[in-house]
């Protein structure tokens, strides 16, 4: 991937040899790049700052790793991904949920072995495939609204899948009680 | 408000008033109950197989922009990284088939990198080019002088670089004692002896930390980077505790964000959130990020840090260290708290403190402290 970048690689080499100024001049050419990729990716959201700012940090912290000053461009963007990738995990634990997923799971769900518990393998394999992926990228921290460009479908039929899902693992737990 | 059991798998994104009237039908039907444990269960399952197969997920990035041609863009570090992991990302892949349209959204965002790249950096044109030309022969003259000149001062650059790299300031206390400093650029720490801060006297926000502090960064445009032995701490604007032990350092992130590297394994930084710690040995090994009891974590700097701990939490913790029962109402039990109290503080003194913030009323009764919310 050739690195046709308006950024001199003698800037990069200063930066990289700990000259603050030089330091400072790049991380803010950086800077309208990394908040065009954000706002690319994830919208107008409040947290594109943050994670601006912290993967110019990225940037910053592993600059003495960069063994081509010609490819800032490849290191930055991996910078990007990296923190992009961080995101959505911090995104996943820090949802907002009635039940907490650290706590052991109530004792009629079980993902083991005892016979007469309900097996969350035996709730998964309820959903239909196009449900289970769903629920899967749900899992790696994205929003209904991104599975939706994901699997290029509107959010309305993303989360029509989810509530029939939803209703088979209800009726599943009624099946288990015998009700 | 009407409470539909649809809405339940998208609790979060409901208003406070559907949410309550949804809390309300789930006391009334427990099956329900049951049905979104077992959704969450699911979910949290998911998540944990995913976590436990590729804790580090900048493998994904790694094999996304592999996959898509960008295999250059991968350091030999990187691309070794990568192939020992193949095997396991692609059993994960055929067995999770949603993470094959993770990888897909990794690679969509690569083009959307070099699309904000070519956005952003190619529409300025540099100052050099927009300056009136010169003849050549007296540009000739021009180079020639500021290369003279140039060569004088890099000289004389070179020489203060020297001495103010060489000039160090040492900051030490004993064993058993505690002393705050500020940093020129604002920062606090507090060493907990036997400690010993070093950093230069032209100061740079770079620092090195022997034995035990804990440190409130101010922001600024430049990390801030704490060294020890074992690890490099880069940080913008937090506060954090650090334990250069005897071949372990442990690092506790109470607020804000930071990195932590082995200054073995520089290129793989691990990322911390509020709440977490993580160890660094002597050999190189990063212990992955582990969700830790603040206070607890920080006892050893002689302070009650509370950085976002619920009342509840921090009711448990008083408790516990000063073997004092701490009731704490139901309704003040969700509220968060940012606050730092010394222990040698009596109880009684700390939670007035705490109710005082939180506009509730301290009852003291039979050896015992309640927290009510004020009348």
């Amino acid at each position: 991937m050739p690195d046709r970048s308006e950024i001199a690689p003698e800037l990069v080499a200063r930066a990289r040899a700990g000259e603050l100024g030089a330091q400072n001049q790049l991380l803010t050419r950086l800077e309208p790049v990394m908040r065009a990729f954000f706002l690319k990716r994830l919208g107008p959201i409040p947290e594109i700052d943050d994670l601006v700012q912290n993967t110019l940090l990225r940037v910053h912290t592993g600059l003495a790793d960069l063994k081509d000053n010609g490819r800032l461009k490849a290191f930055a963007m991996k910078a990007a991904l990296f923190e992009l990738q961080d995101w959505y995990r911090g995104r996943y634990h820090s949802r907002e949920r009635l039940f907490d997923p650290d706590q052991p799971p109530p004792a009629w769900v079980h993902d083991g072995t005892a016979e007469q518990r309900l097996d969350i393998e035996q709730a998964l394999a309820t959903l239909t495939p196009h449900a289970r992926r769903i629920v899967e990228l749900r899992a790696y921290g994205y929003r209904y609204q991104e599975i939706a460009r994901l699997l290029q479908t509107t959010e309305a039929a993303v989360k029509m899948q989810v509530k029939r899902a939803f209703e088979k693992m209800r009726q599943l737990l009624l099946l288990h009680h015998g009700r | 408000m009407d409470a539909s059991p649809e809405l339940l798998p998208f609790w979060e994104e409901l208003s406070p008033e559907a949410q309550a009237a949804l809390r309300q039908l789930l006391k009334q039907e427990p099956e329900l109950a049951q049905t979104l444990a077992l959704w969450e269960a699911v979910q949290a399952h998911l998540h944990q197989a995913f976590e436990k197969a590729v804790p580090d997920r900048r493998l994904w990035v790694l094999y996304a922009l592999a996959r898509s041609g960008h295999q250059a863009a991968l350091s030999p570090e990187e691309q070794a990284l990568l192939e020992a992991a193949r095997p396991t990302l692609e059993q994960l892949l055929a067995v999770y088939p949603a993470l094959n349209e993770v990888v897909r959204d990794i690679e969509a965002a690569c083009v959307d990198f070099e699309a904000a790249w070519e956005s952003q950096l190619k529409k300025a044109t540099p100052v050099r080019d927009r300056l009136p030309r010169v003849s050549r022969r007296w540009a000739g003259y021009q180079w020639g002088l500021r290369l003279a000149v140039g060569g004088v001062v890099l000289a004389l650059v070179g020489v203060l670089w020297w001495q103010h790299r060489t000039a160090w300031v040492t900051q030490s206390v004993d064993t058993g004692k505690v002393q705050t400093l500020t940093l020129p650029d604002g920062s606090s720490v507090r060493l907990v002896g036997p400690a010993a801060l070093h950093y230069a006297e032209r100061f740079d926000r770079r620092v090195q930390l022997e034995g035990q502090a804990l440190l409130q960064v101010q922001p600024a445009a430049v990390p801030f980077v704490v060294e020890t032995a074992e690890a490099q701490i880069t940080v913008r604007g937090t506060r954090f505790g650090v334990r250069a032990l005897k071949d372990t350092t442990e690092v506790i992130l109470a607020q804000g964000r930071l990195t932590v590297h082995s200054r073995k394994s520089p290129a793989l930084p691990v990322e911390l959130a509020p709440g977490q710690g993580v160890r660094v040995a002597a050999d190189g090994q990063v212990s992955p990020p582990a969700r830790v009891s603040v206070p607890e974590m920080l006892q050893w700097t002689g302070l009650h840090v509370f950085d976002g701990a619920t009342m509840a939490e921090i009711g448990r913790y008083l408790a516990t260290f000063y073997r004092v029962p701490v009731i704490v109402d139901a309704a003040l039990a969700d509220e968060p708290v940012v606050g730092t109290f010394a222990q040698t503080q009596p109880l009684e003194e700390i939670l007035s403190a705490l109710a005082a913030t939180l506009g509730a009323h301290l009852e003291q009764q039979e050896g015992s402290y309640r927290l009510v919310p004020a009348r």
